[in-house]
């Protein structure tokens, strides 16, 4: 197999990597007729080389680099049935084997846009809320799959998540074990399925009289990705952990989230010769009514 | 450098779980004119923006007061609500609005001056600043006098006015009542 066009299929599976969160966190809005927003800029880099769970040479230096713009918006109808989309526009470069040579290739453009129903079941109690939710969700061929580096697939991919999360005045965990189901796209790519799961786990800091809080948490994603259907180096398995910072202020005319993320691999395992190590970078501000 | 990172996170993880959370809230009490709610849940302020819009939205809100007539208490799970002189409290739209919010409202608490007044073998009490009256259940202490003026701390439970309208008697589930002289 072509180690180019084993790169590429990965590369682009990372591309298409969506996690688990939703819009503004899973908190807000929780209210019966609220809607919000979010921007959230992401940045991941992986310039490393490996091997199974090895790290190796890369004397061709390849690697990626992809940024990602994602506007998301949420409505809830009531507290248990809300609705979300993801549209993310990306800005991606990698260099990559073309008949044993480096190239470097770009793409850019309209991602895959992601629908997603959250339901979710809360109780209320002295001190604590907490909810179970299950959120199918569908991931849609809209991004181009004609780039060097393509941003989408052409496939239509459902996926399922199960989620818990609780909150008091001080603490915030969220669990969400998500599944995407790879179908193949127009242009012949079908990707490996992939399962994740997510782990957030915070201090909250309220400043009451000033109608503010600081989250400080902890985030966990343990991600299992099979191999395509093309290819035998493919796929792999990784764990990364970083810090989350968000603040969060109430307005007059609504609420504000702003947040900061970062994180690295702990573990990872990769079916073949694959870019690995991927540092995360994001920031994001979000807004709901 | 991995392992620089790991540390730093949890330094970072470590010091904001054991550090002591700043700006200490004043407690809203349920004073006078303010009707004190308990609500289930209500733990994050950002978290009960519909809860606040709901209940400002409420005829007999003084937006004036508190945070547009509202305070959330998210370490007592308490939310103050102020009233406007000589408005009737509606406890059904209070509490259809915390439901609508996303929360569990589970008592509402008021302090108030009224009189007592005997009817049918029943007691109740009518608040001086507000056309409210409260049914006093249970036991009548043998001191009451019809007519009598005083303060009375009341507690009234959900569960007992999710429907109730506006000018209905209001059951009253517990009541401290001192006389006024």
């Amino acid at each position: 197999m072509n180690r180019a066009f084993i790169f590429a299929w990965v590369t682009l599976a990372g591309a298409g990597l969506l996690s688990a969160r939703q819009p503004v966190m899973d908190m807000v809005p929780r209210w019966a007729g609220g809607w919000g927003f979010q921007y959230f800029h992401e940045f991941r880099m992986a310039e490393d080389l490996f091997s199974g769970a090895s790290e190796v040479a890369n004397p061709d230096g390849l690697r990626k680099e992809i940024r990602t713009s994602w506007l998301e918006g949420v409505y809830t109808f009531d507290r248990a049935r809300r609705i979300t989309f993801k549209m993310p526009y990306l800005d991606q470069e990698r260099v990559a084997l073309v008949g044993g040579t480096p190239v470097t290739q770009r793409g850019h453009g309209l991602g895959d846009i992601v629908v997603a129903t959250p339901l979710k079941r809360y109780t209320n109690l002295p001190g604590l809320t907490y909810n179970f939710g299950v959120t199918p969700q569908l991931r849609l061929p809209t991004g181009k799959t004609t780039a060097d580096y393509p941003v989408g697939d052409g496939s239509w991919d459902p996926g399922l998540s199960v989620s818990f999360s609780s909150e008091s005045a001080r603490w915030y965990h969220l669990y969400d074990l998500t599944y995407w189901k790879n179908t193949r796209g127009s242009a012949g790519m079908r990707k490996g399925d992939e399962l994740m799961f997510d782990i957030n786990i915070g201090r909250a800091f309220p400043f009451q009289e000033r109608h503010s809080s600081v989250f400080v948490m902890l985030d966990v994603q343990s991600r299992w990705m099979d191999r395509d259907r093309t290819s035998t180096s493919s796929g792999g398995e990784s764990v990364s952990v970083g810090p989350m910072l968000m603040y969060v202020k109430l307005y007059d005319w609504g609420t504000m989230a702003v947040r900061a993320e970062y994180r690295l691999p702990v573990y990872e395992r990769w079916n073949g010769t694959q870019t690995g190590n991927e540092q995360r970078f994001a920031l994001g501000i979000g807004f709901a009514f | 450098m991995k392992s620089a990172i790991l540390i730093l996170i949890t330094a970072v993880i470590s010091a904001a779980t054991t550090a002591g959370a700043a700006g200490a809230p004043s407690l809203p009490q349920a004073k006078t004119n303010e009707i004190l709610l308990k609500v289930g849940g209500i733990v994050c302020q950002f978290c009960a923006f519909g809860v606040a819009k709901n209940l400002q939205g409420l005829e007999f809100m003084d937006r004036t007061k508190l945070k547009n007539g509202v305070f959330v208490d998210i370490e007592k799970q308490h939310v103050a609500l102020a009233l406007v002189p000589g408005k009737a409290p509606d406890f059904a739209g209070i509490h259809k609005s915390i439901d609508k919010g996303g929360y569990q409202f589970i008592s509402a608490h008021l302090t108030l001056h009224g009189k007592l007044e005997q009817r049918g073998g029943g007691w109740f009490l009518r608040d001086e600043s507000h056309p409210a009256e409260y049914a006093l259940g249970g036991k009548a202490d043998a001191s009451w006098v019809p007519g009598a003026r005083v303060r009375a701390q009341v507690e009234v439970m959900a569960a007992a006015i999710a429907t109730l309208k506006t000018g209905q008697i209001i059951p009253a589930t517990a009541y401290k009542l001192e006389e006024v002289k």
